[in-house]
């Protein structure tokens, strides 16, 4: 206000001034005038105000002025007293004005101090800056308690504008009280005031003015000590600074002259020159580079070089260590690295790690390992974990072997004709072409070294090609890269067949994942896989349908498998899926050689890729099956690694080898890298994929593949057979799976990915509503694969009869009421009316017996059943009244077929009765609750919480009084009641509590009820937040109780029995709830032992 | 059935913030377009005052409208709005037929007629519309607005422009509006809840339209759509984006009629089944070719089987229906399915 600034200037003093205000000026003519000046602007601005706010620091320095002001606008002034830590207020300034901290804090202590002193006698409030922001409705709570006045908005109703404007983010500097105190420099005065305030803030007054009162007392001595010592130094700064200003002038002067700019040139030459000496030098060198045919190998050295320097890998002082010689010639050693060094075997690469790495070399299986240029630390990651031995085969073959080493090898056209590599390129694509970079499990079991154990004739050896580009491995790359090349078209290219992504967050979220994983990496062979036969024998299956361009490569990929297959039995069923092509046009592409291996099926149709596979399972003759889509390729190699893999295991009866990924024309695109086990089939998606190999007896005992998932079909088998037995990962790769434009469309990979997100869910359902079975003893275990289903298993309520009775189509409703609305309680009464089911209320008078006699009175002119009962207990709370109506009919003989509560100023909507009672019959559910609306009195309706998981109770209620039914016959067995204790969430402590009963809860997408914020009862602000805690601990006691109750499962079946279908997709804070749910699950009931569980 | 002999209930809310001579004259040629219908059967017409400042029945105390047996007065304590009352004039219709009419609007002669004749000529018909003619107040010219008749016409129409009823021309069976849940209270969907039911009604249930203009709908400067236009919009974004997500709706009529066939159902029938699994999910019994035809109506459902019906506490699909199943069917066979969502 600048008003503030003229009034200081009329005492002598400025803003940043720490004197004191003399006493000597309020009587001054100029007091008088500003005062006048205060009042015009109050009646001006204020006039038709009943509350109004002035906020402005430099207020604290002239307050008797302001009150004398607002006496005359016959305004009551109350003060609040922001307290902010001095060194926050210090770190401001100094950051707005320059100002050094020790100014700062006698600035601030003078304000304080005449704030304090002014204020005293008028209704006053401390508030430290520091809860303004943490808790600004407490704040607002205690001001309107301090002040005795009342706020003219509901909290509610501002708090979404107060939270936009409170951000804690507005403060720029935050330090705490024990920053202060151990400051030296800060005087005590500063310390004791900051105290003296903050003491005050929590509610004791008492001892402030002793202890500012003294502050003041010294602080004026010793001003009159200091003020003549400061006032000479501030003389002297002042001289300096006109001398300061005047010499800027004459510089300036000097720089805006012509002479100085026309001699900028000459001024400039010395740095361009410098710069033009270096430019021509470099060009000069490319352009000798490219007459030389160099410019490429520098390049391309130039790329590596950066992407090794930026890895870190590279260790340049022990390079020039080792290799004295390029030390002495002064070459970079990076580059002589690069250029010779890594060619010649100098280079670092192969030597132990000093320190093992923890981490594996790539978070993501995705990423190239070479591409990232860590082939050392890949090195080091698996001789830490006991493959030394691998990698120095691997070397000793890199080095010795011509098939892996020469550029005219076969397999390496795409490399023929360059130069030889670097070393670390060589083994890094060997360590990757042959797999050993990837893991081998049998089911939980790691067994790295069993490519090494298998005999050399049984080991796998690539021979195929070698990725010539490395710089796209990556599924981003590769999309981008296919999405390029499909620009235009109507589609683009997703991976086919392939919950790639594994499930999504939300579905995760609700299962007990580390359970599950426990339960896949434990599982046992079966004791029906033995082995049948003396040799493996192998019948590929390929669906045909389209892609008849990449189907020939197919064709040869089979020839070559069977070639290389020797006395293994291998037959091929191609089963025609493409009505547009006949038995004869696929059997033109067959070659003669493979012709006799071939079963064509054609029936002229299109069935789908399902229900083909299962033909093809049923006529496949041989005792493996394996599945090859038509535009990919199978390893030439396949059938005899699949067959050494065979004879070691001989109990396993699904196998899944890793795959490469190619494109159109049949180049690699990536390596694929395997880091998860079996134990991960559930939350990392289908990774049990190409090649499979699946025994058939798997089929006749598990059944055949699903067709109601198609596209996901392989990945329901392989979660169906993983929970019963363990699956074989094995590390060589034997499928090359083609990536392409014409494949699924984006809403067809979006409902693949739903459709496993549905395979995930049902499996951890299942999951859980074995293992609730189990610890209820139930015993032998059935399976119910519904969520559903999940939900009821094992969860009957005491007493809860077996067969439902039929389902009393009335209902009842208990409303209480104090009676002291009678205009509210006539609304809630004329919303029972039009339910299309009789409804009978029954309203619980909690008051004396005149509020009794009214409220009957008025009953009787309502249309209805309506029944009126007394609650004269007057002084209790508010679970009383509910509980006298739910005694009266628990004992009464009557029966309904739902009971809902209903308060006096709430209402349900006209369907509300009918689509409960719908919900009822269609369910098994004992409780059934709906979106509802909330409405401010006079407001426009707002939509309330959508459901939530019944679980998600355990973190806070969001489950209104009025929007929920229970069925009355489970509510009559169990006979709860509401906790008479509580002061407030009674309700939510009853819904609690029926958990606690295993009531099955079930949410309904309609909204069906509004609920009026009236009072605090709704809001999240209590008007005592004292007792709202004291009754918050309770009923997290009883949380505590019921999930020791309950158990871990039970409690997990709440969450994935919910009825997703019910609302919306689930809102950033919903998400935060859900996991909150699973957090407190997993703390409350920590997993003990993990069941299995049975197909 | 014989529709001509079921009765008709129209729903006419009325909120009047100020009475006026206007107003009350709009509302007796609203009720003489309705009672001045040429249809033999029993019909109502249900004034429900929405809350008004004064009662509307006393504004015509005294006449004919006041004394008909036809015209049922019926008043709210409380001015809840427009869907409240809606719903609440629903669950006190008496009859299986129910139309709409706004205070303002108007009924040309033969509407109720033409409608009925399309659903005692097809038992499977659930909703019947009429063109529309939008009258302003301000003097500008009539615009004639005749959608397209048929189902696949209707659900196009959906589909490349928005609601293909005019609220005022529908007639509709009463048991899928209560089966839908009435016209929703969920606030996003304020002033736009004709449009939010059509678009969960067309899923399951087969419409027609009656390709005439037999409807008057007045525009003035105080209707909904003017004052609320923002919110109507946003509104009827969302409902729209909401049915195109679905993706391809040409496959609901084939897909409806293939299903019923097998069931052995009406399509009405099927109609009700189908939406009640896909509301609640409940694991169900079903015959094994009719789970394509549920995944074409329910594309944001995952159904998946999960073996035969005896190794699952599944129940059979008819049980779903209020009133159970019409013939006590077999299922021919059966598997046990559950839907996700």
């Amino acid at each position: 206000m600048v008003v503030h600034d003229e009034l200081l200037a009329s005492a002598g003093l400025a803003w940043d001034d720490t004197g004191p205000l003399s006493a000597d000026w309020y009587h001054s003519p100029a007091a008088e005038h500003f005062e006048q000046r205060l009042l015009a602007f109050l009646r001006n601005d204020f006039e038709d105000s009943y509350l109004f706010v002035i906020k402005d620091p430099r207020i604290c320095r002239f307050v008797p002025l302001w009150l004398s002001a607002l006496a005359k606008f016959k305004a009551e002034p109350h003060a609040v007293i922001i307290i902010r830590n001095p060194l926050e207020v210090a770190a401001s300034l100094k950051a707005r004005d320059g100002f050094v901290p020790g100014k700062s804090y006698l600035l601030w202590l003078r304000h304080v101090l005449d704030a304090e002193r002014d204020t005293r006698g008028v209704s006053r409030s401390f508030v430290a800056y520091d809860s303004l922001l943490s808790d600004w409705r407490r704040v607002a709570d205690t001001l309107s308690e301090d002040l005795g006045m009342k706020w003219p908005r509901t909290l509610h109703r501002a708090g979404t504008e107060i939270d936009q404007f409170l951000v804690s983010t507005h403060r720029h500097h935050r330090l705490d009280e024990a920053d202060l105190i151990p400051r030296p420099e800060i005087a005590d005065w500063v310390k004791q005031a900051y105290q003296a305030l903050m003491v005050a803030a929590r509610d004791d007054e008492s001892r402030i003015s002793g202890t500012f009162d003294a502050i003041r007392s010294e602080l004026e001595t010793a001003d009159l000590t200091f003020r003549p010592i400061i006032a000479e130094r501030e003389g002297e700064i002042a001289r300096l600074s006109g001398e300061v200003t005047e010499l800027h002038a004459r510089l300036n002067a000097v720089f805006r002259s012509t002479s100085w700019k026309i001699s900028a040139p000459i001024r400039g030459m010395k740095y361009s020159i410098v710069w033009a000496a270096k430019v021509t030098r470099r060009e000069l060198k490319v352009s000798y580079w490219a007459i030389t045919f160099r410019l490429i190998r520098k390049l391309r050295a130039w790329r590596i070089a950066r992407t090794i320097s930026k890895s870190g890998l590279f260790d340049a002082a022990l390079y020039l260590e080792r290799n004295p010689d390029v030390a002495r010639a002064g070459v970079n050693p990076l580059v002589h690295y690069i250029e010779h060094g890594a060619a010649e075997g100098h280079g670092p690469d192969y030597t132990e790690p000093e320190h093992p790495i923890a981490h594996p070399p790539s978070k993501s299986a995705d990423k190239s390992l070479i591409s990232k240029h860590n082939f050392r630390r890949t090195i080091a990651y698996y001789q830490a974990r006991g493959l030394t031995a691998t990698c120095r085969k691997v070397l000793q073959k890199l080095r010795s072997s011509p098939s892996l080493t020469s550029p005219d090898a076969p397999g390496h056209k795409a490399r023929r004709g360059r130069q030889a590599e670097p070393g670390h390129y060589h083994l890094a694509r060997t360590l990757l072409a042959t797999g050993a970079m990837n893991r081998c499990w049998y089911g939980g079991m790691q067994v790295d070294v069993i490519s090494e154990r298998l005999r050399d004739t049984e080991a796998y050896k690539l021979t195929r090609g070698i990725c010539d580009d490395i710089d796209r491995h990556d599924t981003n790359t590769i999309l981008d890269y296919l999405e390029t090349r499909a620009a235009g078209e109507q589609h683009k290219s997703h991976a086919r067949g392939q919950p790639g992504g594994g499930p999504s967050p939300d579905v995760m979220a609700l299962g007990p994942v580390e359970d599950i994983e426990t339960c896949l990496g434990t599982v046992q062979p079966s004791a029906r896989g033995r082995r049948v036969t003396a040799e493996p024998s192998f019948t590929i299956v390929t669906p045909y349908c389209k892609h008849r361009e990449y189907f020939t490569a197919c064709v040869h990929s089979v020839l070559d498998l069977v070639r290389s297959a020797g006395s293994l039995a291998i037959e091929w069923v191609v089963i025609n899926d493409d009505p547009e092509l006949t038995t004869n046009d696929l059997a033109k592409v067959i070659p003669d050689a493979l012709k006799p291996y071939v079963t064509i099926l054609s029936d002229g149709k299109n069935l789908g890729i399902s229900k083909r596979l299962n033909q093809a399972i049923l006529l496949a003759k041989y005792e493996w099956i394996l599945f090859l889509d038509c535009d990919d390729l199978i390893e030439a190699e396949a059938a005899n690694t699949l067959a050494a893999y065979i004879r070691r295991f001989p109990q396993c009866r699904y196998i899944s080898s890793t795959m490469v990924d190619i494109d159109e024309a049949g180049s690699v695109l990536r390596y694929r890298r395997r880091v998860d086990g079996p134990s991960r089939l559930l939350s990392k998606g289908m990774i049990a994929g190409h090649l499979k190999a699946v025994r058939r007896d798997l089929f006749d005992e598990y059944g055949l593949l699903d067709e109601s998932v198609d596209g996901c079909q392989d990945y329901e088998f392989a979660l169906r057979v993983a929970f019963n037995e363990p699956l074989l990962f094995i590390p060589e790769y034997l499928y090359f799976y083609r990536w392409h434009t014409s494949s699924q469309s984006v809403s067809v990979s979006y409902r693949q990915t739903a459709t496993a997100d549905a395979i995930v869910k049902k499996y951890m359902a299942k999951f859980v509503a074995e293992a609730v079975a189990r610890t209820a003893g139930s015993s032998p275990i059935t399976v119910h694969s519904s969520p559903k289903s999940a939900a009821s298993e094992g969860s009957n309520p005491v007493g809860r009869p077996t067969v439902r009775p039929p389902l009393d189509h009335s209902g009842v409703t208990i409303m209480r009421t104090q009676g002291k609305r009678v205009d509210l309680l006539s609304e809630a009464l004329h919303s029972l009316a039009s339910q299309g089911i009789p409804i009978n209320a029954i309203v619980v008078v909690h008051g004396d017996q005149s509020a009794l006699s009214a409220v009957s009175e008025f009953c009787t002119g309502i249309q209805g059943k309506i029944e009126v009962l007394h609650a004269p207990e007057t002084q209790r709370r508010r679970g009383y009244p509910i509980n006298v109506a739910l005694t009266h009919l628990y004992e009464s003989k009557r029966e309904f077929g739902f009971l809902f509560f209903l308060d006096d100023d709430d209402v349900v909507y006209p369907m509300f009765a009918t689509k409960m009672l719908e919900a009822l019959a269609v369910s098994d559910a004992d409780l059934v609750y709906a979106a509802s609306n909330k409405r401010v009195p006079w407001e426009p309706t707002e939509p309330g919480r959508a459901p939530l998981p019944a679980a998600c109770l355990l973190v806070g209620n969001f489950i209104p009084i009025n929007s929920y039914c229970v069925r009355f016959t489970s509510l009559r067995a169990a006979k709860p009641f509401f906790d008479e204790s509580l002061d407030y969430l009674e309700d939510w402590h009853f819904l609690i509590q029926l958990l606690g009963h295993r009531f099955r809860f079930m949410a309904i997408g309609d909204t069906l009820s509004e609920l009026r914020i009236i009072g605090d009862g709704n809001t999240e602000i209590k008007r005592f937040p004292k007792v709202g805690a004291r009754c918050e601990d309770k009923v997290r006691a009883n949380i505590d109780r019921v999930c020791l109750k309950l158990g871990r499962f039970y409690l997990y079946s709440q969450l994935l029995g919910f009825n997703f279908a019910s609302r919306d997709e689930l809102s950033e804070s919903d998400r935060e709830l859900v996991s909150a749910t699973k957090a407190l699950i997993d703390e409350k009931c920590p997993a003990r032992e993990v069941p299995g569980m049975q197909a | 059935m014989k529709p001509l002999s079921l009765g008709i209930s129209v729903l006419l809310p009325v909120f009047f913030r100020e009475p006026s001579d206007g107003s009350v004259s709009d509302l007796t040629r609203a009720l003489d377009s309705v009672l001045g219908q040429d249809y033999p059967a029993a019909f109502e017409i249900i004034v429900i005052d929405d809350g008004s400042a004064s009662p509307i029945a006393d504004l015509l105390a005294g006449t004919v409208y006041r004394s008909s047996s036809r015209i049922r007065w019926v008043r709210l304590p409380r001015n809840g709005g427009l869907v409240n009352a809606l719903n609440f004039a629903l669950g006190i219709s008496k009859y299986e037929f129910v139309a709409r009419i706004d205070a303002d609007d108007c009924w040309r002669a033969g509407k109720i007629e033409k409608q009925m004749r399309l659903f005692t000529a097809d038992p499977d018909l659930s909703i019947v519309g009429t063109g529309m003619a939008l009258v302003h107040e301000n003097g500008d010219p009539t615009v004639n607005l005749i959608r397209p008749g048929s189902w696949a016409g209707i659900l196009r129409f959906m589909v490349e422009v928005g609601c293909p009823f005019p609220h005022g021309s529908i007639v509709a069976r009463k048991s899928v509006f209560m089966l839908l849940g009435g016209y929703p209270h969920d606030p996003r969907f304020s002033h736009c809840e004709d449009f939010a039911l059509w678009g969960l009604w067309l899923r399951f249930f087969k419409p027609a339209m009656v390709e005439e203009l037999l409807y008057d709908h007045t525009v003035s400067a105080n209707s909904v759509s003017a004052v609320y236009e923002e919110q109507q919009r946003r509104a009827s974004g969302l409902v729209h984006r909401r049915f195109l997500d679905l993706g391809n709706s040409t496959g609901i009529p084939t897909a409806l009629k293939d299903l019923a066939e097998t069931l052995g159902l009406s399509v009405l029938e099927t109609g009700k089944l189908c939406f009640l699994a896909w509301k609640y999910g409940p694991t169900i019994t079903v015959p094994n070719q009719t789970v394509r035809h549920m995944q074409v109506l329910m594309p944001d459902r995952r159904i998946l089987v999960c073996g035969p019906p005896s190794s699952l506490s599944a129940r059979p699909f008819f049980d779903l229906l209020p009133e159970g199943s019409p013939a006590q069917k077999t299922l021919s066979e059966p598997v046990a399915v559950e839907i996700f969502c």
